[in-house]
């Protein structure tokens, strides 16, 4: 894949190596070198598959095919521990460490000295003390970790993987949860990482960082390495271009595009809550209006907030003819013709352990199921008959269980979940993650369906194509802010993510 | 933001194990068919060979008096067994048990029984309601939180009961333990509500709300499920049949204890026949019935080593390798 892969002195090579979760391929045929003393950025964009090759490399997956190489000889890492001894470590984007334990005790878990099973604090003070003065971090080892910035979290976690003795450390998304401040101290820090002979490994989602910080980058796009360049002879153009590639398929029927005197819908006004602040935007019956961002962005968190699942901290909701402070309750919101497909199906979205029909008709039991709280078996079976049929759900009845069904029938079921109410507006979070092509296409058909008759939806997606195919108007959302709003006509996937990127 | 084979996104990677495929879904069908299967054929075992061993066993007297003494711990166990399913604990079933039966004494010496009986069932209900207000609003994690109250309301029901006994002087009290039609009140109270938990969990909107929230908080929650107040509810109806088990025990002694240790050993019960009728205590999970195929199996089990002579001793171990069978099967099921 890569031409120019030294074959001595690196740290850690993979060498053709793929990886598969069930039908899907997740990385392909990726080989990459790192070598000692630089920054090596992993750069494309969501689902391309750099978090997967970092985990390879840490010990955290294990390759389907292919192999790691270290110093020439292939090895095999079944468990992180096995990546440690060969002196890699990980920091993940979610911290792993013990909040309510001291700063030192973080340090060195696992690697305590004792004498027949009894803890040596003082040896412990004198190393930490030596670690800390000999990378220049400036943390007291007596801080509760759950006290500490996230920073300052991230430095224990750095400074866990130097007491380890590890030549490379591979960051994952580092700088997404740090304010300005504290990414410029990660910056520096890196440097002298470096400049000291360690090798980083840098998943980044901001390109200006990668091209600062990095000494090498590669770019990956579907799961391959698209090339391996000097970060010199890279700009943001060429490295957006790289991640990008290809040219949208026509995956989506054409529509009429909404009214402009279509009444409207929603209208969200100076929104601000959890991780975003002042959003607004509104969305006309028959309207679709894409929202794209970068995971982290705040897009999942502003549509919790207008279903009344978060709290609005300020801003104001208009649905309908009501305007008010955001809605109490997602009861309240289902109640007023509000549905919300959740971003994760399984943590979100279903009952697994209950069956389909259970699933379907939970949201509409008082309104459609029951009277006066006493269910109606046949009321039920008739509502979830017809729900199957309509979405063309593939399951073995109402009564099959939920975990027995597909990814894309089970998004199937979430999605008739929402609808089974005839709501007004239809908030979807990532409605085809983990959907085949298949199941993606009818999705597609029945939302374009529900609009046609009058709703309205805000769609949330990490697809570019989806975003673009889907939407009348497209709105980039980057930090929890609004950073760009385009037009159909004027919504390209370069745009959105210079938007995203903050490249513009 | 994947662009081209949209079946390429690495949300797909986290969710692949999320979609076990049809034959995992027969599978675990299978198991649970088995898990239903197991209990009802030890059950029926169970009764079998007590039939064999004792010629008392199947006298209707000695069947009225393991019914009769199950109501306490059955009662407790159905709706223990509910609170569980939604996710939640309760330890203080067996204090409030305690504390209402006093309640239901005292204000019975002064107001007659009937009030008495009323507001000890009251009571429950209230100190149930103490609980829900612990574990919903003031978010204390239900072990936790019911433990403290357990405690708490062990030590009012001596300060208030003096800690000896207290007597019921209204002999109508004993209503609750007399016989209709030849059978015991008090075993036509369990029954009722038994039933009443089954429908409640089977057929009402309650029940499917209930399963929701302890099957998954937030999903239950983004569905408009209200996840406080079916948990407060839950933890009224367990104080309801806590307040409800004291009358019915008072009411054949008309002498009601203080000890703590009554209501823990009552707790424990009900918690073992909770487990051995295989309810999940993940929650999301269970039936009214095998709870009650679990009381009978351990009261049977108790009955039998009394008729046989055998060392009540041997009865505690037998229940502990009961339970844990119970739950191997469980966790070994939903892997």
């Amino acid at each position: 894949m890569t031409s120019d892969i030294p074959s001595n002195g690196e740290i850690i090579s993979a060498v053709s190596v793929s990886k598969n979760y069930g039908a899907t391929r997740a990385l392909n045929e990726v080989s990459v070198a790192i070598n000692p003393g630089e920054v090596h950025a992993l750069v494309g964009e969501n689902g391309a598959g750099k978090s997967t090759l970092a985990k390879i490399l840490a010990g955290a997956v294990e390759p389907s095919s292919g192999h790691l190489q270290v110093a020439g000889v292939p090895v095999r890492f079944v468990r992180p521990r096995d990546a440690l001894r060969a002196g890699i470590a990980i920091v993940q984007q979610e911290l792993a460490l013990l909040p309510s334990q001291s700063v030192i005790r973080n340090v060195f878990l696992g690697l305590e000295d004792h004498r027949a099973g009894i803890l040596v604090e003082s040896s412990l003070r004198g190393r930490y003390a030596e670690l800390v003065r000999r990378w220049g971090f400036d943390l007291h080892p007596d801080m509760k970790v759950s006290s500490l910035s996230i920073g300052d979290q991230q430095k224990v976690e750095i400074l866990r993987a130097l007491a380890r003795d590890a030549k490379l450390i591979i960051m994952d998304e580092p700088t997404a949860r740090l304010t300005t401040p504290e990414a410029g101290q990660f910056h520096k820090m890196v440097r002298e990482l470096r400049d000291q002979g360690k090798a980083i490994v840098l998943v980044s989602h901001f390109l200006e960082e990668v091209l600062r910080l990095s000494d090498r980058v590669t770019i990956m796009r579907d799961g391959c390495v698209v090339r391996s360049s000097k970060a010199e002879d890279e700009t943001s153009a060429t490295l957006v271009q790289g991640m990008l590639g290809r040219s949208i398929e026509s995956t989506f029927p054409p529509r009429p595009r909404a009214s402009l005197f279509a009444e409207p819908r929603l209208e969200v006004i100076g929104l601000s809550g959890k991780k975003f602040s002042d959003v607004s935007f509104s969305v006309r019956s028959g309207e679709i209006l894409g929202i794209a961002g970068m995971i982290g962005s705040g897009r999942s968190e502003l549509l919790r907030t207008i279903f009344g699942a978060d709290r609005a901290i300020g801003g104001e909701i208009r649905f309908g003819t009501n305007v008010h402070s955001g809605f109490k309750s997602p009861r309240e919101a289902i109640a007023q013709g509000l549905a919300l497909l959740p971003e994760s199906r399984k943590d979100e979205g279903l009952l697994l352990s209950q069956t389909v029909g259970d699933n379907i008709v939970l949201p509409h039991l008082r309104d459609h199921v029951a009277s006066a709280g006493v269910l109606s078996r046949h009321r039920q079976q008739d509502l979830v008959n017809n729900s199957i049929g309509t979405f063309g759900i593939r399951c073995a009845g109402g009564g099959a269980s939920m975990s027995s069904l597909s990814g894309g029938n089970q998004q199937k079921v979430v999605l008739a979940k929402c609808l089974l109410a005839d709501p007004k507006v239809l908030l979807l979070d990532e409605p085809t993650r983990g959907v085949d092509i298949g199941a993606k296409r009818s999705i597609y058909e029945l939302l374009f369906d529900f609009v046609a008759k009058g709703g309205a939806i805000v769609v949330v997606s990490s697809e570019l194509e989806e975003v673009i195919g889907l939407s009348d108007d497209v709105v980039v959302m980057r930090r929890g802010q609004i950073a760009g709003r385009f037009s159909k006509d004027e919504a390209t996937e370069e745009r959105i993510l210079a938007a995203a990127f903050g490249t513009a | 933001m994947s662009l081209s084979r949209p079946s390429q996104s690495s949300s797909l990677a986290k969710d692949s194990s999320l979609v076990p495929g049809a034959a995992n879904g027969r599978r675990q069908r299978n198991i649970e068919r088995m898990q239903d299967f197991s209990i009802l054929a030890f059950l029926v075992g169970l009764f079998i060979v007590l039939a064999l061993t004792s010629d008392v066993f199947l006298t209707s007297r000695n069947l009225e008096n393991v019914l009769a003494q199950s109501v306490a711990v059955g009662l407790i166990a159905c709706s223990g067994g509910l609170v569980i399913m939604c996710g939640g604990f309760d330890l203080a079933a067996g204090a409030i048990y305690v504390l209402s039966a006093i309640v239901a004494a005292k204000v019975s010496n002064t107001f007659g029984a009937e009030l008495g009986i009323v507001s000890g069932i009251l009571a429950g209900v209230a100190l149930g309601g103490v609980n829900a207000l612990i574990c919903t609003v003031g978010k204390i994690n239900a072990f936790v939180g019911t433990l403290g109250t357990s405690i708490f309301f062990g030590g009012a029901a001596t300060a208030i009961s003096g800690g000896g006994f207290t007597y019921i002087e209204d002999p109508a009290f004993s209503v609750l333990s007399a016989d209709i039609f030849g059978i015991n009140v008090s075993i036509i109270i369990f029954a009722a509500f038994a039933a009443v938990c089954a429908f409640l969990l089977n057929r009402t909107v309650f029940g499917r709300y209930l399963l929701a929230v302890g099957d998954n908080e937030e999903a239950a929650k983004l569905s408009g499920v209200s996840v406080n107040w079916t948990r407060a509810w839950v933890y009224m109806l367990s104080g309801f049949s806590a307040g409800l088990a004291g009358v019915v025990v008072a009411s054949r002694s008309l002498a009601v204890g203080s000890s703590s240790g009554l209501a823990n050993s009552l707790v424990f019960s009900a918690l073992a026949a909770i487990l051995v009728g295989g309810v999940s205590m993940r929650g999301g999970d269970g039936a009214i019935w095998r709870i009650l195929a679990g009381v009978f199996i351990l009261a049977g089990v108790s009955n039998g080593f009394n008729l046989n002579g055998i060392d009540p001793l041997y009865q505690q171990m037998m229940t502990g390798v009961l339970i844990l069978i119970a739950v191997a099967i469980d966790v070994w099921a939903k892997r």
